[in-house]
């Protein structure tokens, strides 16, 4: 490994260690209905939160990969958007245990859930586009516009459309942020560490995944 | 500048016209609409929630639409690509075929609430501002389904690639007109009302503005 482009994985590798330890044993606020499940505020936020910044770093090499027409870029788009996918359904999957403790159910019809699943689908059909062309030139152009387009509409659905309409969540529809009542000073470290940990570590995945499927498809990554 | 949208005009009404001399294609989306409307009057008789009427307006809508775009591109593809190529730049091109596709959505969207009210009633308390918003959001429908189709164009999938691309996508575009007929079908004519209206023109247009800057990219070989 080359350390002068390898700092991120030690740097998310040491924020994790950090963090992750804390996240269990660490000093939490207990509140009202969260009480100890506030520490899944670590995990369900920080997947969201990863999962954007993945997708935004797909969308980049999806520009990259239309301005150069080089197929290593568009093996990056994809290799980030997989991980991201995964990170979305790790952050529903944490999400849905959370809402079963607090709001009592594991689904409810709120419009930031909704738009997480839209979110989700749509990078599925990106992979639905990825697998129905087989030249890799016209995969490329059709698969970047596609994630270009896809990270504008989730950006839409998990970032502006709760905050306009009713919701449950935190710092939506006229709801208190997390910030203003319960994310005490001690806990915002920790946060930050693992939202940066978890996206340095997604990072670190879609990286070696790139290097495989190169392998694969036997490409030089350019 | 006015030379630009009199090309797009000019390209629009010549695929309008080919549409219509055709003949086909506009007769089988009244068909297909009309024979779909007749069904829910079967299944139905008549329909008094607005909800409901809503609802199962968007099933026709939304698969004509999806009728509607995935034939636009198709003569744009094989030998039809360099004669365009010569015509018109990329932008200007799919700013027409969007304009194509807002007439046809208009067209469709007419026949269909015409054909609701007759079979099914109208249970709506603010009608024309219903229908403002309703026309708004076919027509978001419309143009994200235009970009969706220009890229499921560059697989030889047909269709369905359409549909399958362009669901996901609609997701926030019936979110909001989900709020807005249902406002609107309550007669609650207000701040909140004017707010998604603005959106909806908002989703008519950023798919436009992202389509007509990448099509050159899927157009270009």
């Amino acid at each position: 490994m080359d350390p002068k482009n390898s700092w991120w994985k030690w740097l998310g590798f040491v924020l994790l260690l950090y963090a992750i330890p804390l996240s269990w044993i660490g000093k939490v606020s207990v509140q009202g209905m969260l009480h100890e499940t506030i520490r899944n505020l670590y995990y369900h936020v920080s997947m969201w939160f990863a999962m954007l910044l993945l997708m935004l770093l797909a969308a980049y090499w999806s520009v990259k990969a239309l301005a150069t027409a080089s197929l290593g870029h568009d093996l990056r788009a994809a290799s980030f958007s997989s991980v991201a996918f995964v990170f979305g359904l790790a952050g529903v999957a944490t999400g849905s245990l959370w809402a079963r403790h607090t709001w009592g159910t594991y689904w409810t019809n709120d419009p930031k859930l909704n738009g997480a699943a839209g979110a989700l689908l749509i990078y599925a059909a990106y992979f639905i586009l990825r697998a129905s062309i087989p030249e890799p030139l016209k995969r490329l152009k059709a698969a970047a516009v596609y994630n270009i387009f896809g990270f504008v509409m989730t950006v839409l659905l998990v970032g502006l459309l709760p905050r306009i309409t009713r919701s449950l969540h935190p710092g939506n529809g006229g709801n208190p942020g997390f910030g203003t009542y319960d994310l005490a000073g001690h806990m915002r470290p920790v946060f930050y560490s693992m939202v940066l940990g978890f996206t340095a570590l997604g990072a670190w995945i879609a990286q070696i995944k790139t290097r495989i499927s190169a392998v694969e498809q036997k490409h030089l990554i350019t | 500048m006015i030379s630009v949208l009199r090309r797009i005009a000019t390209l629009a009404s010549h695929d309008l016209q080919s549409l219509w001399r055709t003949g086909s294609n506009i007769g089988a989306l009244v068909v297909y609409v009309l024979s779909t409307i007749f069904l829910f009057y079967r299944v139905f008789l008549s329909v008094s929630q607005p909800r409901l009427w809503t609802s199962l307006l968007w099933l026709t809508l939304l698969f004509s639409s999806a009728f509607v775009a995935s034939g636009l591109f198709r003569h744009l593809l094989g030998s039809g690509r360099t004669y365009y190529f010569f015509l018109a730049r990329p932008s200007e091109l799919f700013l027409s075929k969007a304009l194509t596709a807002f007439a046809m959505q208009s067209l469709v969207f007419i026949l269909n609430v015409v054909g609701f009210a007759v079979f099914l009633g109208f249970p709506v308390a603010s009608a024309w501002w219903f229908l403002l918003a309703l026309w708004l959001s076919a027509l978001a429908v419309a143009s994200v389904f235009i970009l969706s189709t220009a890229v499921a164009s560059k697989a030889d999938a047909g269709g369905g690639l359409t549909a399958v691309l362009g669901f996901p996508l609609m997701v926030p575009t019936l979110t909001v007109s989900l709020q807005a007929t249902g406002l609107a079908s309550d007669g609650i004519i207000g701040p909140a009302f004017f707010k998604h209206l603005a959106l909806l023109v908002g989703l008519c247009i950023l798919p436009l503005l992202l389509g007509a800057g990448l099509f050159s990219y899927l157009w270009r070989d």
